[in-house]
């Protein structure tokens, strides 16, 4: 019985309240835009103002997602609190007002973070994670004398010492925090004294549950704090129960049902209706009363049944969600997941039937926490079999956004192949009629004029050889271009591959759109020798800025004719003519090569500046560009060579992208 | 008569020379040779005092071949000088975007040079 009563209480947190948790995407949208407005902000003040309430939302939204099982958003959201949070930055920021109220408000925050996040790895049974988290959260607090969660650290604590029946650490550790006023702690103190209630029901000190258990009952009556009155009617139930007085248990249990009758359940307490009826079970069986035992029995079991079918729900929606964004994935595997999916419920609910019939035994063990491990395992390699399906996906869509970067080039290949071939054409035809003049010059005797032909002839075949090896080096880029498999690095002249991408892109466009021109600028920096990259991957990247930096250019030259169309043709010198340039230049730099495209275009808008790396983003209209060129050069140039990649960008006068790359 | 060959491809110029070695080695027809529509008009700038006949590719980098063809016939009042236009896309929109400027001539690659020659020397 114990046990059951401590996995009850398992997972209680306390900060926030739930009853006032908002739509989910209401809260995402608020985090971005607060954090727009939080890098705008100039004003220390107002950053220190707005970092608040964006890690406030953090926790929020983090919590949420664990008190309704999306358990991985809950992880993922966690961490990128404490990214957002641990920064130096943020920390310095709170440094620097030499403040101590201010400062000490982010070490409350950061406290509370730790303490929540200690829940999340309580429900996923990372149970020395959880400890480490609740200490941290107690030790920062202890420290700037933050009472709130000082008291939340040893809760989270005195709750571990319970699971473990160590009822006399677990004991000492609540007496802790009801040595602070109530009023300091707040809106949770009824929680505390229920927890020291129960810790004093499971030692049979009944007298001192009742007293803990009424108190917690008056504090959390007079905050209007309905689950504090749930929880503490329910321990009063059980405690009457103990104390063999039937009718005030009856009554408090009675209690406590009419408030979990609207709240059903506390997911994050593990706190359910369920329970309530439990103990109803329980009174019952102490007054002999075989209808009622049997109804509040069944009711408990249904109850039990009813929430833990809701839990697979919330885990299938996870994995829903990972499967929309899976966009090659068939139709059939998706339903496939749904079968599994419903016949793992409707498994579960079977084996949960038996179970119930079996008995009383049996029924406790159902609510074991193994169970729900169990089940959490399962769930886990399923998501894990879509992460690897996804994988697989994302490598089919590399190779397609290869193949739509090879059709840019194509174009741009056949004129530049054309151009040599017309060369070795040429040459081969001309030096054919010059050996014919060198033969009768020969015939004439003047063996000099001969010679000079010889030397012409000479220097046409070394021609005929360059041309040949230029096309001969376009067809064999373009090969490795859509080449699958990654392919090595190998020391590469970057000015040559810019060179070649920049022509590549330029005559790719030319053809696609003849009204095209853009001023091409080169500037190389001779001295920065041969790199070691993998020179298709790193020519991929440059192709990409190219292709971005044309289109931005003549996104400009459009809205210029139009402003000059709509001025009719009158001669208005206030706009300066326009010509696009583009530009490519490499510079040597300590270990590093820096390779710059820029271009005086349209720019990028501040507000979309921060998602021009992530995959599907993109601002052409729809069928022009797939958004992952600038995702996948990102890749290629952190992942692939360890590089950077920075833009640096103005909207409306141009944008500028620096790749940085190691020069070892 | 000078003939000005404009293109971005360098060997262009001892492609030109080799092929009409014998015209230019009578003397029947002179070439001067620009890599870029930049460099084309500072060299026609060179030339204001002959008669120059222009051949010129479109496709180049920076100036293209039709925006200095544009220059060349709107900068010269009386007479502009001929010019013949040479590309690789040989599409109608080159060539009407060509002949509405005012070009002479079009050419397209690869180039037959016994019918320049002809076209040439009857200029």
């Amino acid at each position: 019985m114990k046990k059951i009563l401590i996995l009850f209480i398992l997972l209680v947190t306390f900060g926030i309240n739930w009853c006032f948790s908002q739509p989910q995407e209401y809260k995402d949208h608020e985090i971005d835009s607060l954090t727009i407005e939080f890098r705008a902000a100039s004003i220390d003040s107002l950053k220190i103002k707005l970092g608040k309430r964006i890690i406030g939302r953090y926790i929020s939204k983090a919590w949420n997602a664990n008190n309704t099982g999306r358990y991985a958003e809950s992880y993922r959201t966690y961490h990128q609190a404490f990214e957002f949070w641990e920064a130096k930055e943020m920390l310095s920021l709170f440094e620097k007002t030499k403040n101590s109220q201010i400062e000490r408000s982010y070490y409350f925050s950061l406290a509370n973070l730790y303490f929540n996040y200690g829940h999340l790895m309580g429900a996923t049974g990372n149970d020395l994670e959880r400890k480490f988290n609740y200490l941290k959260a107690y030790e920062i607090a202890v420290r700037w004398d933050d009472a709130i969660n000082t008291t939340y650290g040893l809760t989270g604590i005195a709750l571990i010492h319970m699971e473990n029946n160590a009822l006399d650490s677990a004991s000492l550790t609540i007496k802790k925090t009801l040595l602070y006023p109530a009023d300091q702690i707040g809106y949770n103190y009824s929680t505390m004294l229920f927890l020291d209630g129960m810790i004093e029901y499971m030692s049979k000190n009944y007298a001192a549950a009742k007293h803990s258990f009424s108190r917690g009952l008056s504090d959390a009556t007079k905050r209007n704090n309905d689950t504090g009155k749930a929880l503490t009617y329910y321990g009063l139930a059980k405690t009457y129960t103990a104390l063999s007085k039937p009718d005030s248990s009856y009554l408090y249990a009675m209690n406590s049902l009419e408030i979990m009758k609207i709240m059903e359940e506390v997911q994050i307490l593990e706190f359910d209706i369920a329970g309530v009826y439990e103990q109803l079970y329980e009174h019952f069986i102490q007054v002999g009363q075989p209808d009622s035992t049997l109804m509040y029995l069944q009711l408990a079991n249904k109850k039990g049944i009813e929430l833990r079918e809701k839990r697979i729900a919330q885990m299938a929606a996870f994995q829903q969600e990972l499967l929309n964004r899976e966009k090659k994935a068939s139709w059939e595997e998706k339903k496939r997941i749904q079968r599994e999916s419903q016949f793992r419920t409707y498994s579960f609910l079977g084996i949960l039937a038996v179970l119930s019939a079996l008995g009383l035994i049996l029924f406790r063990s159902f609510r074991q926490k193994q169970k729900a491990n169990i089940l959490l395992a399962s769930q886990k390699a399923e998501v894990q079999k879509t992460l690897a399906r996804l994988k697989e996906t994302q490598a089919q869509l590399i190779q397609s956004e290869k193949m739509v970067s090879l059709g840019e080039l194509t174009a741009g290949i056949a004129h530049e192949i054309q151009n040599p071939l017309n060369f070795v054409n040429n040459f081969s035809e001309v030096s054919n009629e010059l050996i014919d003049e060198m033969n009768e010059e020969m015939e004439n005797g003047d063996l000099d004029e001969a010679k000079l032909i010889a030397e012409d002839i000479k220097q046409n075949l070394e021609k005929i050889n360059h041309h040949g090896k230029r096309a001969d080096a376009i067809v064999k880029g373009m090969l490795q271009h859509s080449r699958k498999n990654a392919a090595e690095k190998e020391a590469t002249d970057i000015n040559k591959l810019a060179d070649e991408y920049l022509r590549l892109a330029y005559h790719g466009r030319r053809a696609k759109d003849k009204s095209f021109n853009a001023n091409l600028e080169t500037n190389f920096d001779k001295s920065i020798g041969l790199v070691n990259v993998i020179p298709q991957d790193i020519g991929r990247v440059v192709l990409n800025l190219i292709t971005n930096a044309f289109y931005a250019v003549n996104e400009k030259k459009l809205s210029q004719e139009k402003v000059i169309a709509g001025h009719g043709n009158s001669t208005n010198d206030d706009l300066k003519p326009y010509t696009p340039t583009v530009s490519i230049s490499t510079l040597a730099e300590n270990n590093k090569v820096k390779i710059i495209v820029k271009d005086n275009g349209i720019g990028i808008p501040k507000h979309v500046v921060d998602k021009i790396y992530q995959p599907f983003f993109t601002t052409k209209p729809t069928g022009e560009g797939t958004g992952l060129g600038l995702s996948m050069s990102y890749e290629i140039v952190t992942k692939g060579h360890q590089g950077e990649l920075k833009v640096d960008t103005k909207e409306g006068e141009g944008t500028s992208f620096t790749i940085t790359l190691p020069k070892i | 008569m000078k003939i000005l060959v404009v293109d971005d491809e360098m060997d262009v110029k001892d492609l030109f020379l080799q092929r009409f070695r014998k015209e230019i080695r009578k003397g029947e027809l002179k070439f001067v040779f620009a890599f870029s529509g930049e460099e084309a008009l500072k060299t026609l700038d060179g030339l204001q005092h002959e008669t120059v006949l222009i051949l010129s590719d479109i496709n180049m980098p920076g100036m293209s071949g039709l925006e200095l063809l544009k220059r060349i016939k709107s900068k010269y009042i009386a007479p502009p000088p001929v010019v013949m236009m040479v590309t690789a896309y040989g599409d109608d929109e080159n060539f009407n975007t060509a002949k509405s400027l005012g070009a002479d001539d079009f050419l397209t690659k690869p180039v037959d040079f016994k019918m320049l020659k002809q076209k040439l020397l009857s200029n």
